[in-house]
């Protein structure tokens, strides 16, 4: 069971960056690269705040929010926008270099360590059935499920959400509706990279943060994206939650080491056997 | 049936037989040789994304896959270093085929992530398996190739010997680039749809493409292993798949000569300025994303365009 | 020479194709005709392997191709043009012929790559170069797609899908956008390679140029058949009229 609990929490967390690969790929038809370094930001930022400027943790976090945020559309302003050939491979490659700058970035500003980021919450272990849960990983897992809620309902009953929801299915369609595509493009980018801000937050106490944390996080969430299957809500973070529980539990059997290599087999197991994710559907693809 | 670019071939015959026969300190000749090994790497690379639109960042681990390959049975086995090289190769080739023909038949974006993640694990697998591989700390002890009564042991020699590796490389590029498997990949890059429609699997071919390619950077990894004698996991990592990325990109992709362009650069650069290490990333980041928003052809696009323009 | 045999297509809830079913005569030259929206490059899609059906089958010489590959339809004698063209643009319209020819040689990679095989060389730029002129596009061969007018890029498509010496050659709207000289032109390359044998389906809207070409014409509308026969006919049907004109003139 102990493994179980472990497994949930870093399950949600990669939950919720398989969430953020799936906006950016519904309404672009992208991978974003660079969703496992948004993660790293958020983590950065409230360090700063909360524990280098000692900013009260209620104002941190909105404001830690508000930055992923407006890195988001710069991103999408700056990466996406400007490039002059909008074909897929130029635009993948371009997430990739604007990944490589921010981990960079981040190098120079945070340095190289690992930081410590403060509790939020004071720790102190629940007996469950079977072992031991820490406040911390009830936190994460609430938060992470709180976070996916809303963002099925601000999809849901939004004006925004709606627009999105539009352009997931149908881009042109959209369009012609009026649609505002490129400002959806914008939002979607911002609003993953808040999501995967809020990943970064919430994590940050127990693993701490470093600048090269984006890769394995990245990497984990796409994992998980694919094996729900990408373009999927629940999926994704069913995905998530399935694959921190399979980690774990591999962890009891193989040697830590190789912890994080599980991830990489998910995902060719899943391109093997089942391309389209355990929930995947099919999209109908244009000839 | 176009014309071989006989130029750019015998330029560059001209330029390493200057080397070889002028230069006389032997740090020179050591970075030449490291020059000639990453043009390799990044032509390998420019043939996957520039000719046939497979975009991977896990050529470093297929460089680093044929380094240890090469090391280990050379030296834990005793192989001769010259038959370790294609066994390197071959290993690749089965590793990137069985990696490759699930991930291929997808969607191109998969890929991206799929070549990283295979990269990171093989990482992984490099310092982890210390028992094979001697871990973070490296692989010493290896020996070097000797064909007949010449031992590559010295800076020149080797120089010698990679130098007629590149060149006969750099003609079969060459032949490759002007035939019509060129333009077969080409359909390929642009048009699944059409290829399809005409009897062509992209698939089937694309994963041919990739482990040709990712065998082809193996023996390369091989040849590494016997110039440096000592390999270490840093050297495959992550960092070094971006900087052929980096290298092929801004040399220009889909010409042979961006890769050589772009590495000889890119490789160059940090030689020159001692302090560009601290920002290395930055920059190859940054260029990376310059080239590919403003510049899709790179240097060797950007010139070919100048001389057709004036001509 | 093709049986269509109540096909069904739907995309989402939306029924693209419903008992579609028509046999189209085993030579000469068939149209496909239709509003906007009928199904028509649907149905070439189902044809081409590109769409899997609901339901029903597609037969071509008396052979179940249905849910087939595309690369096998191919294979099978079955070409295609596209309405978007597919020419690709870094390449020199010659070397874009070259698609027309290598999936059906299947030659090796050294054969392509290396000068060795001189024969197959050869050959096969002789042979580009015929079918380039059988279109009257050499002037141009050696200039990319952007360079060139529309006009040649179509005449370029139909010579690269004749290429591949099929038996039946399937033309997604051949005249579209064409002046009026370029489609006489068009219909006389197309009346030629039909002289060769080779069995011609198009979808167009040009029923000037259906009328003139035409052996026998299959109208669509809302993914089902609504008339089938020779161009005469097909004209004077009802449903016909109502499909292009509106309601109230039936």
């Amino acid at each position: 069971m102990q493994f179980l609990y472990s497994g949930l929490t870093s399950g949600s967390i990669y939950g919720l960056v398989a969430l953020g690969f799936n906006i950016i790929y519904n309404t672009t038809g992208l991978i974003n690269f660079a969703q496992g370094e948004f993660v790293m930001l958020g983590g950065m930022l409230i360090y700063s705040l909360f524990c280098v400027f000692e900013v009260p943790f209620y104002t941190a976090l909105p404001l830690t929010l508000l930055g992923c945020f407006i890195i988001g559309v710069l991103y999408e302003r700056v990466f996406i926008n400007l490039a002059r050939y909008k074909t897929e491979i130029n635009l993948v490659t371009l997430t990739i270099a604007a990944s490589i700058i921010m981990r960079d970035v981040a190098m120079h500003i945070w340095g190289r360590d690992s930081l410590r980021v403060d509790d939020y919450i004071p720790v102190v272990n629940v007996q469950m059935p079977g072992g031991v849960i820490s406040s911390q990983s009830i936190l994460i897992i609430a938060v992470s499920m709180l976070v996916a809620w809303g963002l099925n309902m601000f999809l849901k009953k939004s004006k925004y959400g709606k627009a999105m929801r539009a352009c997931f299915d149908d881009q042109t369609a959209a369009e012609t509706c009026g649609i505002n595509v490129r400002s959806v493009r914008i939002m979607s980018f911002a609003v993953s990279s808040a999501m995967a801000g809020i990943a970064g937050v919430i994590i940050s106490p127990i693993t701490f943060v470093t600048y090269d944390d984006g890769i394995m996080i990245g990497l984990k969430g796409f994992a998980a994206a694919i094996l729900g299957g990408l373009g999927n809500f629940w999926a994704a973070v069913a995905g998530g939650l399935l694959l921190g529980i399979f980690e774990s539990f591999s962890a009891s059997v193989i040697p830590s080491g190789y912890k994080d290599a599980m991830a990489f087999f998910v995902i060719l197991l899943i391109l093997f056997l089942k391309p389209d994710g355990l929930f995947g559907r099919k999209k109908a693809t244009r000839v | 049936m176009k014309r071989l670019n006989f130029t750019f071939l015998v330029l560059m015959a001209c330029v390493l037989g200057y080397i070889g026969t002028q230069v006389t300190n032997e740090y020179y000749i050591g970075v030449a040789t490291l020059l000639l090994i990453h043009a390799v790497n990044a032509t390998a690379l420019n043939i996957l994304l520039g000719y046939t639109g497979i975009i991977s960042i896990g050529q470093a681990a297929f460089f680093g896959l044929g380094a240890y390959v090469a090391a280990v049975l050379s030296t834990n086995y005793g192989i001769n270093p010259l038959l370790t090289m294609p066994i390197a190769a071959a290993a690749a080739f089965v590793l990137a085929y069985m990696v490759g023909s699930p991930i291929l038949k997808l969607h191109g974006n998969y890929l991206a992530m799929a070549t990283l993640g295979m990269g990171m694990i093989l990482y992984i697998f490099m310092n982890e398996m210390d028992f094979i591989t001697g871990g973070p700390s490296g692989f010493v002890g290896i020996g070097d190739i000797i064909i007949g009564k010449f031992d590559l042991a010295d800076e020149k020699s080797f120089f010698v010997f990679m130098s007629i590796i590149f060149m006969v490389f750099l003609l079969v590029c060459e032949l490759f680039d002007k035939s019509f498997l060129h333009n077969k990949l080409k359909f390929i890059k642009n048009s699944e749809s059409a290829c399809r429609s005409y009897g062509i699997t992209p698939a089937r071919t694309k994963v041919m493409v990739f482990a040709s390619m990712a065998a082809l950077t193996a023996f390369n990894g091989a040849i590494f292993t016997f110039y440096t004698h000592f390999i270490s996991p840093v050297s495959f990592s992550f960092k070094y798949s971006v900087e052929l990325l980096a290298m092929a990109t801004v040399g220009g992709l889909g010409y042979i000569t961006g890769g050589v362009i772009g590495a000889v650069l890119l490789g160059l650069v940090p030689e020159i300025f001692s302090a560009f290490e601290e920002y290395e990333m930055i920059i190859y980041g940054g260029l990376l994303a310059v080239v590919i928003m403003f510049l899709p052809g790179g240097i060797a696009g950007t010139l070919k365009r100048l001389v057709k323009r004036n001509a | 020479m093709l049986d269509i045999n109540n096909i069904g297509v739907s995309f989402g809830g939306v029924h693209a194709l419903s008992k579609v079913t028509f046999t189209m005569p085993d030579k000469g030259i068939s149209a496909l005709i239709g509003p906007n929206g009928a199904g028509k490059t649907t149905l070439f899609n189902v044809i081409t392997g590109f769409v899997t059906p609901k339901e029903g089958t597609v037969k071509f010489s008396g052979e179940d191709i249905t849910g087939s590959r595309s690369e096998q339809v191919f294979l099978k004698g079955i070409s295609r043009t596209f309405q978007n063209l597919n020419i690709i643009p870094e390449l020199t319209l010659r070397e874009n012929m070259y698609l027309g020819f290598i999936g059906k040689e299947k030659p090796s990679a050294l054969a392509t790559m290396m000068r060795f095989n001189r024969g197959y060389w050869k050959e096969t730029t002789k042979r580009i170069n015929d079918c380039l002129d059988f279109v009257n596009v050499t002037e141009y061969a050696d200039m990319t797609p952007g360079s060139v007018p529309y006009g040649v890029l179509k005449n370029f498509e139909l010579g690269r899908a004749f290429m591949s010496s099929p038996k039946l050659l399937l033309l997604d709207e051949p005249a579209a956008g064409l002046n009026l000289a370029e489609k006489e032109n068009l219909a006389g390359m197309v009346r030629k390679i039909q002289s060769m044998g080779i069995c011609i389906l198009m979808v167009e809207h040009d029923m000037q140029f259906i009328s003139s070409l035409a052996d026998f014409v299959v109208c669509l509308n809302f993914g089902q058949v609504i008339a089938a026969g020779t161009y005469a006919q097909v004209r004077e049907n009802k449903d016909v009229l109502k499909a292009y004109l509106g309601d109230e003139d039936a």
